[in-house]
Formats: structure tokens, C-alpha cells, sequence
């Protein structure tokens, strides 16, 4: 048993590590290539990057509807992911001057290298390269689920991580509310919630991001098989500060800007499995932005 | 055997909050794997340089220097390639001087070890009023701004040259003040926007 434990524990640190290791790295070169864009051409650098995150950020929060009133105590493991495609990897940016002021196709942050355009005496204005190299973009969060009192549930989502070194701080605070309404229609074919819920997301000083959906569900058992579905409307915003580098206007060098991710109204449908203690669903998010979620949980 | 039920299912509660851990860790592993592009990183700086024109002359002469290692060494990076896109001139202050003074010169670079200056741009009659917005020396908006055939193309050698030179600019030429015979002085400023793509 104690072999066990002291196994259980090495692989624990051992995958942190490495985790560590990789997101430090990536956290540099991300907010690196963020601060060389001025405030024009960021957004169109990091939209894809918001609608994945945001659409990410807003799956995941349930699978029933069925809420009655008893100790439910759950500590769940989430993870979504959403397509990644060439649509992703390219948007359109304005050259800086002197050079011509048209248009060009450049890579987005999921993109691969950054258009190069030619001026006058051969002079060239490369743009930033992507970043990420992802078929998918993936998130996973922890969440702890606690009801139900009066056919109500909360949802807390956390995740923390104090900077180190180059590592800016990590921070994710999310919270929900989801409430049974099958009470108010005494007979019906499914059960049916409504839930709310709020998250903030922090990279180091440079991005914050909130998340707000409101959904529907509606959820029916089959014994220990759930199938469940909804509507969610949902809006997420990223604000973005930081000083612009190698640029010689010192008092427009800052750059301070709120722009919003592009999906607002998904429709979800999923399976769960309710083994005792262990909690096992999965669900497909069709939107402007298609997210994949699955979760294990544990609990009551 | 109610305190080994109850250390039991301590036991069991630990296991799972362990495994739900462990099951998110290897998630998050699993998304971090290769998920970084072996891209160069574009990082952009500004080379200034203020020249202080303060002269009862006609002609004004001044040089200033930019070490272009020592702006890769301050980068902190693996620096692949330098170039420059922009290359600009504006009086960033003209003190006592009226601003209807014309200046003509002329922008001229050399490598520091060499003994020969190679001319960029001339620029012919333009007030100070009008170098007041910072110029390109690759925009037609300003007449009056003429780029010197081959120099640019010499100043793109300089920037692609390993290791990275010390650079001289220099700018020489006239003061016109209308009649007035008063001393000048006055800010003129050069940029130049240069990226370095560094392997991060």
C-alpha cells in the first residue's frame, strides 16, 4: 500500500514537471509575440485563440438536469477541446507604414509563419509567426460540485498558479448556480434546469478574460445512463494591456483593449454515466465555435 | 473496527481525489505535448538617434553611432536575422528657431571600421514646421525627400552582416533662414524600426 502511494505521488510530480516545463516555455513565447503587435492587428492575432478559449471555458458545467434535493459532493476533472482548422490559422492585417496599405493573409496564433511584405528599395516587414501547433485546443479545468439544496447546485471552478521565473501567474476563478425547475411541472417526460454561471481567467498582467453563459437543459435517466441536451447563450471578453515593444511613440505604446470571442448561442447533447461514485459524460457543443467536453468525476 | 472503517474510507476518499488529480495532470500533459511551433519570434526595436543642431553657420555636420550587438546581447536571445523596415525623420524640437527655417542634407551610413560613408536620402528646402511629423524616407507624402539610389540596398548589407557591425549615421547639410541671421537650433531625429527574428 505504502508502494503504492509513494508510486502514485512520483508520477503526480513527475507529470507536473514536465507540464511546468512545456506551459513555461510557452507562456514566454505567447506573451512575447503578443506585445509586438500594436492594437490593430492583435485582435485579429488572437480571435481564434478567444473563440476557442471562450467556447472552451463555457462547456463542461453539467450533465443532468435532474436535480433533487440530496448531498451531492463531486470533484470532477473537465476537459474540452475545440477543431482547430485553416480557417483558424490565417486572418487579414493592414502593413505598417510606409508599406502598402492592402490588406494581406498572415498567421493567426494557431497559424505557421507570418506573411512577409515587400516595400520600396526591397525594405521587408515580416509579421509575427504562430505560436501554438494544435489540431485541437484543449483546456481542462477541475471543478467541484456541492447541492442540492432546494434543487440547487453550486459549481466552483479553480486553478492557481504563482509565477516563477519567466512564468507569469496563472489564475482561473469560476463560479455557477444551477437550479432544478421539474418541481414547478410536476409531470414530464424529462428533466429540466436552468444555470448561470461566471468565470475570470488571468495570465499575468498582460490577459484577463470573463466568461458568462446562461443555459436550458433538459436531461432524462435510463437507469444509470443519462442522455441530456440545452441551449446556452454565452459571452466572453478578453482584455488585453500591455506596452507595445520596439515602438518609438512612447505615449502610443500602450495598448489597452477589450475585444469579444465570436460564438454566443450553442446547442449541447451528451451521455453520462452515473457508476456509484464515479461520474463519467461527454458532450458535443455545436455553436459558431464546436467544442468536444468529457469529464471523470468523483463523489456522491 | 469502526476506527479502521472510518480510516478505510479516508483511505478510499484519498485514492480518488489522487486518481481525479492524476486524471486531470495527464489531461493537461496530453494538451501541452508539442503543442509549440519551432517558429522564430519577430521581436521589434527602435534605433533612435537625436542629433542637437545648435549652429550660427550655414552648414551642420553631426554623427551618431548604433551597436548593433548590443542591441542583440540586450535581447536575450538567439538572434537569427536582423532586418530593418522603416526608416524615418522628424525635428523633435526647435526651441527659439522659427519654424518656416529650411534644412537640406543629406543621411549617410558607413560601418564604423570604414573610413567611406555611403549617402540614404537627401531632403531639399523642408521646414522645420513640416519635419515636425516624423517622415518616412520610403513615403512620397512629403516632396522634397529623395532616397539615393544603391543606399538603401547598402544599409539592408550592413543590417545582414555577421557579426553584427557598429553602425555610424551621419547627417550633413544647410540651414536656409529666410533672411534672418539668428543662431538655429534645433532636434533632428532619425529611427530605425528593425526585427530581429530570434530563436525562442
Amino acid at each position: 500500500m505504502k508502494i503504492s502511494n509513494r508510486l502514485s505521488l512520483s508520477t503526480l510530480i513527475c507529470i507536473l514537471v514536465v507540464c511546468m516545463s512545456t506551459s513555461a516555455n510557452a507562456q514566454n513565447q505567447f506573451e512575447d509575440a503578443i506585445e509586438q503587435f500594436e492594437s490593430e492587428s492583435v485582435t485579429g492575432y488572437l480571435q481564434p485563440f478567444l473563440n476557442g478559449f471562450g467556447a472552451n471555458l463555457n462547456s463542461g458545467f453539467a450533465g443532468t438536469a435532474k436535480l433533487e434535493n440530496e448531498l451531492v459532493i463531486r470533484l470532477e476533472a473537465v476537459g474540452m477541446a475545440t477543431l482547430i482548422g485553416g480557417a483558424e490559422e490565417t486572418f487579414k492585417a493592414i502593413p505598417p507604414a510606409p508599406f502598402n496599405q492592402q490588406k494581406v493573409e498572415t498567421a493567426t496564433i494557431f497559424g505557421d509563419q507570418g506573411a512577409t511584405v515587400t516595400g520600396a528599395e526591397g525594405i521587408q516587414y515580416k509579421y509575427q509567426n504562430g505560436v501554438f501547433d494544435l489540431d485541437y485546443f484543449p483546456l481542462a479545468v477541475p471543478q467541484l460540485t456541492i447541492g442540492n439544496y432546494y434543487h440547487t447546485q453550486v459549481k466552483l471552478r479553480y486553478f492557481g498558479y504563482t509565477g516563477q521565473d519567466d512564468v507569469p501567474d496563472i489564475q482561473l476563478l469560476g463560479f455557477g448556480i444551477q437550479h432544478g425547475l421539474t418541481q414547478y411541472f410536476g409531470q414530464l417526460p424529462l428533466d429540466l434546469s436552468v444555470a448561470l454561471f461566471y468565470q475570470q481567467f488571468k495570465i499575468g498582467d498582460i490577459i484577463e478574460s470573463d466568461a458568462f453563459a446562461i443555459a436550458g437543459m433538459g436531461s432524462k435517466e435510463f437507469g444509470i445512463l443519462t442522455i441530456y441536451g440545452g441551449v446556452q447563450y454565452e459571452k466572453t471578453q478578453m482584455d488585453l494591456n500591455y506596452t507595445r515593444s520596439g515602438s518609438s511613440d512612447i505615449e502610443n505604446s500602450q495598448v489597452d483593449l477589450t475585444f469579444d470571442a465570436e460564438n454566443s448561442i450553442r446547442g449541447y447533447a451528451g451521455l453520462g454515466l452515473d457508476l456509484s461514485i464515479v461520474h463519467i459524460r461527454t458532450d458535443i457543443n455545436i455553436g459558431n465555435v464546436s467544442v468536444l467536453s468529457a469529464s471523470i468525476g468523483f463523489g456522491i | 473496527m469502526r476506527r479502521a472503517m472510518k480510516k478505510n474510507r479516508a483511505y478510499n476518499i484519498g485514492i480518488l481525489i489522487n486518481t481525479t488529480l492524476l486524471f486531470f495532470l495527464v489531461v493537461v500533459m496530453f494538451a501541452c505535448e508539442d503543442m509549440i511551433r519551432d517558429n522564430f519570434l519577430i521581436l521589434e526595436e527602435v534605433a533612435e538617434f537625436e542629433y542637437t543642431i545648435d549652429t550660427d553657420d550655414v552648414n551642420y555636420n553631426e554623427t551618431e553611432s548604433v551597436n548593433l550587438q548590443s542591441i542583440i546581447n540586450d535581447l536575450d536571445s538567439d538572434v537569427e536575422d536582423i532586418s530593418f523596415y522603416n526608416f524615418t525623420l522628424q525635428v523633435t524640437n526647435t526651441y527659439e528657431t522659427p519654424l518656416n527655417t529650411e534644412i537640406s542634407g543629406t543621411i549617410r551610413v558607413k560601418q564604423s571600421s570604414d573610413s567611406q560613408y555611403e549617402p540614404i536620402v537627401n531632403f531639399t528646402n523642408i521646414t522645420l514646421e513640416e519635419f515636425q511629423t516624423e517622415r518616412s524616407i520610403f513615403s512620397d507624402e512629403l516632396t522634397g525627400i529623395s532616397l539615393v539610389s544603391g543606399g538603401v540596398a547598402y544599409l539592408i548589407d550592413l543590417y545582414d552582416q555577421q557579426p553584427a557591425p557598429t553602425l555610424d549615421f551621419n547627417v550633413r547639410g544647410t540651414i536656409d533662414r529666410n533672411g534672418e541671421g539668428q543662431n538655429t537650433t534645433f532636434d533632428f531625429t532619425v529611427r530605425v524600426y528593425s526585427q530581429f527574428e530570434t530563436d525562442p
